[in-house]
């Protein structure tokens, strides 16, 4: 019987580490950007496109890819926004010209490729995904 | 018309000479497409004019039902460099009897002049309320139908011109200004506009806005048989709107209110609650616009060939002209790009100024049932 619960306590903490892995989400840029580190809102005014600049005067250009596991639970975590809250907020944006969602792209590498060599653009991927040449700007706690 | 299609080609024009130059990289990358449509079947129990999508007035017949508040509309934008982008929007409405007509809703170039500011020039929406720039698009509403009428900024609906936007952030409070310049497009053949100015405000914090609007326009306008009447009537027009999201409860309200010689003043308020649960928004609302004739004097009518006196103009409208509408029902998205609305909507409207209406100004009761979506 203690085995057993053992091995119960054992299974549970592997499934909250493994879950606790693939939510862990960081905000990346290019090792050559002129950026170091962001807080929340400020992410949160260039991912809505509320601003393109970083709070240096640089051009950001934020990008994401287009179908991620983690996207829902970002913009959840910058705006507090549902997936369709945010697509009604695009909409408005969209259709009145000012304003359209980040740019995004069909697989990782592509992602990360731009990611690497142009010094403005601006993403989120899980901690695992970032490769050497990508700085994280910011850890959601 | 004739203006426009010139502007409309040198817009084309430049963009065709740009896009050359930009063909250096791949131009997949800098194209952006959207889509937006309507299905819209409407039941009236009278004779009515309701509403539409497409700034067109549709009347419909009693214990009518149709189609033709559908519509299906694109948008293309392209990003030429980095700072420069162009920009065109229109759709295909469908009528009664089958017929579709297209529109060209937007169509300008735009420059990104750095620190969050844009420069843009070509044709718009009036910013007037959220309701004149996204009349078309039924998926930014929970409503059926606008909630503005179709000459919601008193007929100057879009313009020809050039704009500045300028967006900063302050604290958790996003600032958007916009300003524009321009020549007005009215929606009546007999209001020749001549000179629009516009300064719109938008404020953001968190899941709160606030937006107002101020326009002032010039406009020259005919009588039916021609005879000039004014070559420089004036509008002013104010309007405030936002929207309060607290997670169970959406507030929307909105007011508006124009002055202008000789056309009618518009004074137009609405209200909404909507109850988001999950994937279903049940709302209600109530809106009013109120339309009042001031009285003025007609010029005189042209002498007849016979030299008799003239037959006497008939008496232009005096007073007011109220429709009064209140609505509840329910908005389900089926995913995040598409969803189905139902509503059931009074409407009472009492005119008073006895005012020429394009559509019947009975009193009715409306049910519709629309799919809509966004791509």
């Amino acid at each position: 019987m203690d085995l057993f619960f053992t091995r119960c306590c054992l299974l549970l903490c592997l499934g909250l580490l493994s879950q606790f892995g693939q939510c862990e989400m960081v905000v990346v840029v290019s090792k050559d950007s002129p950026v170091d580190a962001l807080e929340n809102q400020q992410i949160a005014n260039i991912f809505l496109t509320r601003t393109n600049r970083y709070p240096n005067g640089h051009k950001a250009t934020p990008i994401e890819l287009s179908h991620s596991q983690i996207r829902d639970s970002f913009y959840e975590e910058i705006s507090g926004k549902t997936p369709t809250q945010l697509m009604a907020y695009w909409t408005t944006l969209i259709f009145s010209g000012k304003g359209k969602p980040p740019r995004g792209f069909g697989d990782i590498h592509s992602l990360i490729t731009r990611l690497e060599n142009s010094p403005g653009s601006i993403s989120y991927l899980s901690v695992s995904q970032v490769t050497d040449d990508l700085k994280i700007v910011y850890r959601f706690p | 018309m004739a203006r426009s299609l010139i502007h409309l080609c040198c817009l084309l024009v430049g963009v065709f000479t740009l896009v050359c130059q930009a063909l250096a990289e791949p131009w997949q990358e800098r194209l952006y497409v959207n889509g937006f449509y309507t299905v819209d079947y409407t039941y009236t129990d009278e004779d009515i004019g309701l509403v539409s999508n497409n700034k067109k007035p549709r009347a419909y017949d009693d214990d009518a039902n149709g189609l033709e508040n559908s519509l299906l509309g694109a948008q293309l934008e392209f990003e030429i460099n980095e700072n420069l982008s162009v920009f065109a929007q229109g759709k295909v409405s469908f009528s009664a009897d089958n017929n579709a007509s297209t529109a060209l809703d937007w169509a300008y170039a735009s420059f990104d002049l750095g620190s969050d500011s844009q420069l843009r020039a070509g044709k718009f929406q009036t910013p007037f309320l959220q309701g004149t720039e996204l009349r078309n698009i039924g998926y930014t509403r929970i409503w059926a139908r606008p909630l503005i009428p179709e000459d919601g900024a008193s007929g100057f609906n879009q313009y020809l011109g050039i704009e500045y936007l300028k967006r900063f952030t302050q604290g958790l409070g996003n600032w958007q200004i916009q300003l524009a310049a321009g020549i007005g497009d009215h929606e009546e053949r007999e209001v020749e506009s001549r000179n629009l100015e516009l300064v719109a405000l938008r404020y953001q914090y968190q899941n709160f806005w606030l937006r107002s609007a101020f326009l002032h326009g010039e406009y020259a306008i005919e009588d039916d048989d021609g005879q000039r009447i004014t070559f420089s009537g004036n509008v002013i027009m104010a309007s405030l709107e936002g929207e309060l999201d607290l997670s169970w409860c959406v507030i929307n309200a909105g007011y508006s209110s124009s002055l202008s010689d000789i056309t009618d003043d518009d004074t137009i308020y609405y209200v909404s609650l909507g109850f988001p649960m999950g994937r279903f928004t049940p709302f209600i609302y109530t809106a009013k616009l109120n339309r009042y004739f001031e009285a003025y004097d007609p010029p005189p009518p042209p002498p007849t060939p016979g030299g008799g006196p003239p037959p006497p103009p008939p008496p232009p409208p005096v007073g007011d002209h109220d429709v009064n509408s209140v609505a509840a029902g329910v908005s389900w998205h089926l995913s995040e790009r598409y969803g189905v609305k139902l509503q059931f909507e009074n409407i009472v409207q009492n005119n008073r100024a006895g005012a020429d209406t394009s559509a019947p100004a009975n009193d009715g009761n409306t049910v519709s049932i629309l799919f809509e979506g966004v791509f």
